[in-house]
C-alpha cells in the first residue's frame, strides 16, 4: 500500500507541474503583449517597458516559469490580479464556495436520482421503469445544459414564481451591504441551478450505474451465490451491488473535480459569481492571472479528487494495490 | 418475441431467409444458397430501427436545409443572415415576431421575416438558423474526424505495440485529463482565439471554426484512443493475429488488414455520439461568448443573445434551442441505431 501511495503522489506531482507548465505558456506567451494589457490602452510605451519589467516579462521564459512556480509552491500565491490588484487568491476563496455548493449539491441530487433509478432498470430490463429511464437518458444528454436552466429559470422561477431567477446568498460571514443571506437563502437560492445541473448529470450517471449493474450481474461469482441458496436480495445487495458500486465512486470523484471548473454554463444562466462566473469576467477583462489562477485552481482539484478517488479505491479493493 | 429467434440466426451468422428453408433438409430447389456478408446484416438490422432510419432522414434532410436550403432562401426572401432591418423592432423595442413583414433600406422592397427578427439589430432570425446550422454542424463534424483520426491512431498503436507506446499514450491520457478542459478551452479561445478566427480556408468554413476544433480535438482525442485500446487489446490475443503473424505478416499489414475491420464499427458507433456532444459543446461555448464571434451565425450565439429578451420574446430562446436539441437527438438515436445493428447482443 506505501509503494502504491508514493507512485501514485510522484505521479500527482507530475500532472502538477506538466499542467502548471502549459498553463503559463498558454497565458504568458501566445497573447500578444501581457505587459500592454497590464498597462491599461492608454499607456505609453515607456510605461508598457516599466510595467513588463515590473511584471518580470523582460527576463526568459524558463527563469519566469521557475519564479512563478516558487511563489505558487512556497508561498501558495497565484500572484495578482492586472485590473483590481486584489490577489488572486481571495477572489478564488471567495467564488470557489459558490461553485463548490453547486456542484455538491447537484451530486447528491445525481445520485439519489441516478442510483435507485440505474438499478432497477438493470434489475428488470426492458421494463416500463427502464425505457422510461432510457428515454431520460437520451434527454439528458442531448440537451444543452444551459438551455435547460434557462427553460427551467423561465417557467419554474419567472412564470410560477417559486425560485428566484438568479443570483447567490452567503451562508457565513454576511456582507453589510447584501439583502439576503443565512442558511434558508442560500438553499433557496441554490435549489433551481443545483437541479439543473443534476438533470444533465443523471442521464450519464443512470446508464452507467445500469450497465455496471447488468455487467455484475453476468458475473460467475453471482451464478455461485445463487447457485448456493442465497435470498434474491441478499445475493442483490452483498454481491451484486458491492461491486457495481466501485466505479461509481471513480466516477463521482472524478466528476466533482471536473465540474468545480465546468459548472461555467449553469453559473453564467444563474447569476452566481463562482469560478466559472470568475474566469469568463476576467476574459473580459484580459485579466491573465485571475483566469490562470482558475485554471490553476482546477486542475488542482482534478488532480487531488482522482488522487483521493484512487486512494479510495486501492483501500476498498485490494487487486489494485497488489498489481 | 419473434425478433429473438431472428436475432439469434443472424448471431450465428447463419442468414437463411424462410424461402431458404425447402423440406425434408433438401438445399432450396430454385435459387443457390448465398451467406450473407457482414455488412448485409448490418443493414438488415439497421433497416428494421425506425427510430434510426428517422433519425437518419431527420439528419440528412437537415444538410440539405443547411446547405442548399440556406442559399435558395437567401434568393428568395431578398437579403443575407447578417443584413440589419431597423425596422424590425416593435415600438418597445422589441425584436418583431414570426412572419412579420420589414422594409429593405438596401432593395426599397417588402422583405419577409420568416421567424422574425433575432435581437435588437434586427436580422432575420430564420436565415441566421440555417446559416447557424451550417456552421455548428462544420464545427461538430470536422472535430470529431480529427477526434477520431487521432484517438484512433494512438489507441491502436497503444493496443497493439504496447509496452512504452501503450505507457506514453496513457500518461498523455492522464496528462489531459487532468487539465479542467472547459476551463481551458474559454482561455484558449479567448487568447489564441483571435489569431485563428480568421482561417476559414477560403469562406469553406465559418469564421472561428478552426479555433473551436482545434481545442475540441486537444481534449478530445483520449477518450476515443481509450476505447479503441481495449478492443485492440484484446484482439491481438486473438488466433487469427496468430496465424497472420506466423504467416509473416507486417505489423501495418496486420493493423490494416485483420485488425481495422473490427474496428469500424465502434468507430462508426462513438463517431455518431460525439457528432452530438460537439453540437452541444460549440453551442455551450458561443453561449459564453467564446465560440463562434458575431456577425456569423451558430446555433450557440443565436441562443446567447435570447435571455435578454426571455421575459419578453421567448420564442427566440426556442427556435435555436430546439435546432440543436433535435440535431443532438437525431444524432444519439442514430448512433444507437447503430450499436444495436452492429452488435444485437448490446441491445440488452
Amino acid at each position: 500500500m506505501l509503494r502504491y501511495l508514493i507512485r501514485r503522489l510522484l505521479w500527482a506531482l507530475v500532472l502538477f507541474i506538466a499542467v502548471t507548465f502549459v498553463t503559463y505558456v498558454i497565458f504568458f506567451l501566445v497573447p500578444a503583449n501581457p505587459a500592454r494589457l497590464a498597462a491599461g490602452q492608454s499607456a505609453t510605451p515607456e510605461r508598457v517597458e516599466e510595467v513588463k519589467h515590473f511584471l518580470g516579462l523582460d527576463r526568459p521564459f524558463y527563469v519566469q516559469y521557475g519564479k512563478f512556480l516558487k511563489r505558487l509552491v512556497l508561498e501558495g500565491s497565484l500572484g495578482q490580479s492586472f485590473v483590481t490588484r486584489r490577489s488572486v487568491n481571495e477572489e478564488i476563496l471567495r467564488a470557489a464556495p459558490i461553485t463548490a455548493s453547486l456542484v455538491f449539491g447537484a451530486m447528491v441530487l445525481v445520485l439519489s436520482i441516478a442510483i435507485p433509478l440505474g438499478i432497477f432498470s438493470a434489475l428488470r430490463p426492458r421494463s416500463l421503469l427502464d425505457r422510461a429511464a432510457m428515454i431520460y437518458v437520451l434527454i439528458g444528454i442531448s440537451l444543452p445544459s444551459f438551455w435547460i436552466g434557462l427553460v427551467l429559470s423561465y417557467v419554474v422561477g419567472f412564470k410560477l414564481g417559486l425560485t428566484p431567477i438568479a443570483g447567490y446568498c452567503e451562508v457565513f460571514s454576511v456582507p453589510e451591504a447584501a439583502i439576503c443571506g443565512g442558511l434558508w437563502d442560500w438553499a433557496y437560492h441554490m435549489i433551481l441551478p443545483c437541479l439543473t445541473l443534476a438533470i444533465v448529470v443523471a442521464g450519464t450517471y443512470v446508464r452507467f450505474v445500469r450497465a455496471e449493474v447488468m455487467d455484475t450481474l453476468s458475473m460467475d461469482y453471482v451464478r455461485t451465490a445463487r447457485a448456493k441458496g442465497a435470498p434474491e436480495p441478499t445475493v442483490i445487495r452483498s454481491h451484486v451491488l458491492r461491486n457495481a458500486m466501485l466505479p461509481v465512486v471513480t466516477m463521482v470523484g472524478m466528476d466533482i473535480g471536473l465540474l468545480l471548473g465546468g459548472a461555467i454554463f449553469i453559473e453564467t444562466v444563474f447569476g452566481l459569481n463562482g469560478l466559472g462566473g470568475t474566469a469568463i469576467e476576467s476574459i473580459g477583462r484580459f485579466d491573465l492571472p485571475v483566469l490562470q489562477g482558475v485554471v490553476i485552481f482546477g486542475a488542482i482539484a482534478i488532480i487531488a479528487f482522482s488522487l483521493v478517488v484512487d486512494l479510495l479505491y486501492a483501500w476498498i479493493d485490494p487487486r489494485i494495490r497488489l498489481t | 418475441m419473434s425478433t429473438t429467434s431472428q436475432t439469434t440466426d443472424e448471431l450465428l451468422g447463419r442468414g437463411l431467409g424462410e424461402s431458404d428453408f425447402a423440406p425434408d433438409g433438401q438445399p432450396a430447389a430454385g435459387g443457390e444458397i448465398r451467406a450473407r456478408g457482414y455488412w448485409e446484416q448490418v443493414w438488415r438490422r439497421f433497416k428494421r430501427d425506425r427510430v434510426a432510419i428517422a433519425s437518419m432522414v431527420f439528419l440528412v434532410l437537415l444538410v440539405i436545409v443547411v446547405y442548399p436550403g440556406a442559399w435558395v432562401a437567401e434568393k428568395i426572401v431578398g437579403h443575407g443572415p447578417n443584413q440589419i432591418f431597423p425596422d424590425a423592432l416593435d415600438d418597445g423595442f422589441l425584436p418583431v415576431g414570426p412572419w412579420s413583414h420589414v422594409e429593405n433600406y438596401e432593395t426599397g422592397k417588402t422583405d419577409l421575416l420568416v421567424l422574425g427578427a433575432d435581437g435588437s439589430l434586427g436580422r432575420d432570425e430564420f436565415l441566421r438558423l440555417l446559416y447557424g446550422g451550417r456552421v455548428s454542424l462544420q464545427v461538430a463534424l470536422i472535430s470529431t474526424l480529427l477526434v477520431m483520426l487521432i484517438g484512433v491512431t494512438m489507441g491502436a498503436v497503444a493496443g497493439y505495440y504496447r509496452g512504452w507506446a501503450d505507457t506514453i499514450v496513457a500518461r498523455l491520457t492522464e496528462i489531459t485529463m487532468a487539465f479542467p478542459a472547459l476551463l481551458f478551452v474559454i482561455a484558449l479561445a479567448s487568447t489564441a482565439g483571435s489569431r485563428l478566427n480568421g482561417i476559414t480556408f477560403g469562406g469553406l468554413l465559418g469564421e472561428g471554426v478552426v479555433t473551436l476544433v482545434l481545442v475540441f480535438t486537444i481534449f478530445g482525442w483520449y477518450y476515443p484512443a481509450r476505447i479503441i485500446r481495449a478492443k485492440v487489446f484484446s484482439l491481438r490475443e486473438k488466433e487469427f493475429i496468430e496465424a497472420a503473424l506466423m504467416t509473416g505478416a507486417s505489423d501495418a499489414r496486420i493493423i490494416r488488414s485483420h485488425l481495422l475491420p473490427h474496428l469500424v464499427a465502434p468507430i462508426i458507433v462513438y463517431s455518431t455520439l460525439i457528432v452530438a456532444a460537439y453540437i452541444l459543446s460549440e453551442a455551450a461555448l458561443s453561449f459564453l461568448g467564446v465560440g463562434i464571434q458575431l456577425p456569423t451565425a451558430s446555433w450557440g450565439n443565436l441562443l446567447s443573445d435570447a435571455p435578454n429578451f426571455y421575459t419578453t420574446v421567448p420564442l427566440l430562446m426556442l427556435w435555436p434551442g430546439l435546432a440543436v436539441v433535435l440535431t443532438t437527438l437525431a444524432f444519439n438515436l442514430l448512433g444507437d441505431g447503430l450499436r444495436d445493428a452492429f452488435d444485437p447482443r448490446s441491445r440488452l
